[in-house]
Order: structure tokens, then C-alpha cells, then sequence
């Protein structure tokens, strides 16, 4: 279930990346949204839930790619787990958190996947590895809209699900009477 | 306290990142591997990319041209300001083109006639009737006097009737009380010119049943009762006819419309001047 709607999540953000993002670029460039969506979901979730949207996520955008399949992967992983690790965080820090982090992991992302390239042979000029701080910035507003989005969705289906047990409680005394 | 890893987790992450390395490596080049995998993947992806990426691109499409329509908006108001600028601009232009070929004719006129004459402007004309009387600027303190002609560039206009030290009020000829003596310019034949109260409309009446009078003769003021000076242009007679009494009578175009005139000249030197 939780591999499902990771995957749902990583196809919406491949498809968002690739089709409505590039509508809203500054000078060329656009959100990191996968990296965005890590972060929100390892603030809000958890390393362990961060590893597996990073995994998932990662590896539907790897996928998209279809090549060096597995780099960027594990630097969502890995972006997942750090992300995680600041759970803790009150609510009220962890839109911060989101901004800071995600620009961070943004541009730590990106290096990665350059050396990796490198190291593979590709011819990935160095300084593509530095990333831009236009598209930096941008995913981190795109980690804080992302968090929002996340921390919405999950406040809903809490609010449902205690509604649904309410009711179950309410028939529940009426059967026994 | 914090949690200690257990063996077989860390054991199983050290072989996810080798697993993923090694994929990478394996997949750095275009292998058909690669490529079966990226078909897969794009099979899933990339219709919902295609359908949103329509979806998107119309979007931008129709906000583009909503933009471009607001845009265009925006200009149409301004141009139609300039317009409007540029349209009370020409009126005001045309305006004052007319007032100078206005006052260059009352000039000529006044050298013409060469008697004493004040140029007086419109200020005002009778609400109900205009063709009847008009309001000049000029009064006693200027020299006008009651009974002085009144002229404008293309004939006679009518005569002062009421006079204060500012203002003064003119009878036109074409007022239904007005009779001036007239004759006719080719023949000499006399007669008088009635007003009829409407603007564009005199008729002349003859004295002798025999008179000489033609469409297209010029009739002129004839100097004789009425107490204005000979010579000056009344109209044009339009049409001839005879009544059963012998009398001949014309239809008579006035010189002046009245309903256009701004600037006269009125001969202070009085009746009969």
C-alpha cells in the first residue's frame, strides 16, 4: 500500500515536472518537485517513510530518465532519511525545515548525480554539479507548497477517520442498548 | 537513548546502495536493457504526461490570450482618450478657423461700408425662436443706438431693437414683424422684405405690378422708409409669382442664415446712415 501511493505520488510529480513545470520557469529553469516531495514526506513521516518515498520516487524518476538508473535514486533515498531525522521538528519549524532543506538537498542532489555521472564517464561539465540558485530557490518554495500539500491531506484523512469512529461508537451503544 | 541499528538492516542498506551503484553503472550507457526498462516506464508516464501537457499548454494558450486581451483593452481605452483629445483638438481648430474667416470677412465688410460700424459678437439668442432676435455684446457705451443695421458677412442681418450700456437685442429680418424697403439689383424694381418668423425665408413684395423680378436677382436695401442706408445685400430671390390682386411677390433666400452667424457689424452711425 505504502510502495502504491509512493508510486502515485512519484508518477504525479514526473508527469507535473515534465508537463505544467516547465510552463513555470524562471530563465529556464524549474522545481526540483521529487526532491520537494521527499522532503516534505521525511519532515512529516520520518526517516523510515523518507528512505521509501525517496526510493520510490526516485527511482519513477530515474526511470523516466532511463539512465544512470539508481544515482538519483539513492540521493532521494538519502534526502528522504536526512529529512526524516528532523521529524521532530515542531509544526511550526518545519516549513523552514522544507525551505531550507529542500533548497539544500536540491543542489546536494544535483552534485551527486554530476560526480556520479563523472565517474561513469560522462561528460558532465563541473559546474553543472553547483546547480543554479534560481533552481534552488524554486524547489524550496516548491518543499514548503509540498509540505503544505501533504500536511493538508494527511489532516484530512485524520479528521475522516475520527468521524468514521465516532459513528462506529455511536452504533456501537445503540446496538447494545 | 537513542535506537542501535540492528545488523540485518544495516547489512540490507549497504546492499540497496551497492545494488543502486551497480545499477547505475550498469545503466550508464544505452544499453537494450536500459531502453526496455525506459520503454516500460515511459508507457506509464508518458500518456498522462501528454494529456497534461495538452491540458497545460492550453491553459497557457488561453491565458495568453487573455492577457493579450486585457492588453489590447487597456490600448483601445487609450487610443479612444487620444481620440477624443485629438477630435476636441480639430473641433477647436476648426472653430477657431471659422471665427478668423469670420472676423477677416466683418473686417472686409466694415471697409466696405465706411461708415462708423462696431464689431459686436453673438452672446446670445432668443430660446424659443432664435431667428428672431439675438443678443450682442455691444451697447451704448459702445455707440449703438436703437434702429442702427446690423450686418454680417453676406447682407444685412437685421436691426438693434433694444439697447442698454453693455448688451443689445437685434431684430432679424426675418422676424414676422420686420419690413425693409428693398430693390431689386438688376431692375430696381422697389418693394419691401417680409419677415416670415422662419429661418431661411423672406418675402419680397412689390409696389408696381409690373415689376421686373427674376429667381436668382439679387435684392439690396433700397434707402427709402425704413431708415436703412441703400445698398445693402438682403438676399436672393428664390421664386416669382403674381397674386390675384397684380401684386408681384418673391420668395427671398436672406444673405445671412442666422442661425450660423457669431460676429456682426453694427453701423452706429445710425438710421439712415
Amino acid at each position: 500500500m505504502r510502495v502504491l501511493a509512493y508510486g502515485l505520488m512519484g508518477l504525479v510529480a514526473v508527469v507535473v515536472q515534465m508537463a505544467v513545470l516547465p510552463v513555470l520557469a524562471v530563465r529556464g529553469m524549474v522545481p526540483w518537485l521529487s526532491v520537494a516531495l521527499v522532503v516534505a514526506v521525511g519532515l512529516l513521516y520520518g526517516p523510515t517513510e523518507g528512505v521509501w518515498a525517496g526510493g520510490v520516487v526516485g527511482g519513477l524518476t530515474d526511470l523516466a530518465v532511463g539512465r544512470y538508473v539508481g544515482l538519483g535514486t539513492l540521493a532521494h533515498m538519502a534526502v528522504g532519511y536526512v529529512a526524516g531525522r528532523l521529524a521532530w521538528l515542531p509544526p511550526s519549524a518545519r516549513a523552514v525545515a522544507a525551505f531550507v532543506g529542500s533548497g539544500a538537498a536540491a543542489m546536494a542532489t544535483r552534485a551527486w548525480v554530476t560526480m556520479g555521472m563523472r565517474l561513469g564517464g560522462a561528460h558532465v561539465p563541473l559546474h553543472l554539479a553547483l546547480g543554479s540558485p534560481i533552481s534552488a530557490l524554486y524547489t524550496a518554495l516548491a518543499g514548503v507548497v509540498a509540505l503544505s500539500v501533504l500536511d493538508g491531506a494527511a489532516w484530512g484523512r485524520r479528521r475522516r477517520g475520527a468521524r468514521r469512529r465516532r459513528r462506529a461508537g455511536a452504533y456501537g451503544q445503540a446496538g447494545g442498548a | 537513548m537513542q535506537r542501535q541499528p540492528s545488523p540485518l538492516r544495516t547489512a540490507l542498506a549497504v546492499v540497496l546502495v551497492a545494488g543502486l551503484v551497480a545499477l547505475a553503472y550498469v545503466t550508464r550507457r544505452s544499453s537494450a536493457a536500459a531502453q526496455r526498462m525506459g520503454h516500460m516506464a515511459a508507457m506509464v508516464y508518458l500518456p498522462a504526461v501528454s494529456w497534461v501537457g495538452r491540458g497545460t499548454q492550453w491553459v497557457r494558450r488561453e491565458a495568453q490570450a487573455l492577457a493579450s486581451l486585457m492588453q489590447a483593452e487597456q490600448q483601445v481605452a487609450i487610443l479612444r482618450r487620444q481620440l477624443a483629445a485629438e477630435e476636441l483638438a480639430l473641433v477647436r481648430e476648426r472653430a477657431a478657423a471659422q471665427e478668423n474667416r469670420t472676423l477677416r470677412a466683418v473686417l472686409g465688410l466694415r471697409q466696405e461700408v465706411g461708415t462708423p460700424s462696431v464689431a459686436a459678437q453673438v452672446v446670445g439668442m432668443n430660446p424659443a425662436s432664435w431667428w428672431e432676435t439675438v443678443v450682442l455684446d455691444r451697447g451704448s457705451q459702445s455707440g449703438v443706438r436703437v434702429g442702427d443695421p446690423v450686418l454680417a458677412p453676406g447682407g444685412l442681418v437685421g436691426r438693434v431693437f433694444t439697447v442698454t450700456p453693455h448688451a443689445s437685442t437685434v431684430l432679424l429680418l426675418t422676424n414676422g414683424t420686420s419690413a425693409v424697403g428693398i430693390q431689386d439689383a438688376r431692375s430696381g424694381a422697389r418693394g419691401l422684405a417680409l419677415g416670415n418668423a422662419a429661418p431661411g425665408d423672406l418675402t419680397a413684395e412689390f409696389f408696381s405690378p409690373t415689376a421686373d423680378v427674376r429667381s436668382g436677382d439679387r435684392l439690396v436695401t433700397s434707402g427709402l422708409g425704413s431708415g436703412l442706408p441703400a445698398g445693402l445685400p438682403v438676399g436672393m430671390v428664390t421664386h416669382v409669382s403674381v397674386t390675384g390682386t397684380g401684386m408681384v411677390v418673391a420668395q427671398v433666400l436672406p444673405g445671412v442664415d442666422p442661425t450660423t452667424i457669431t460676429t456682426v457689424l453694427v453701423l452706429t452711425g445710425g438710421a439712415g446712415s
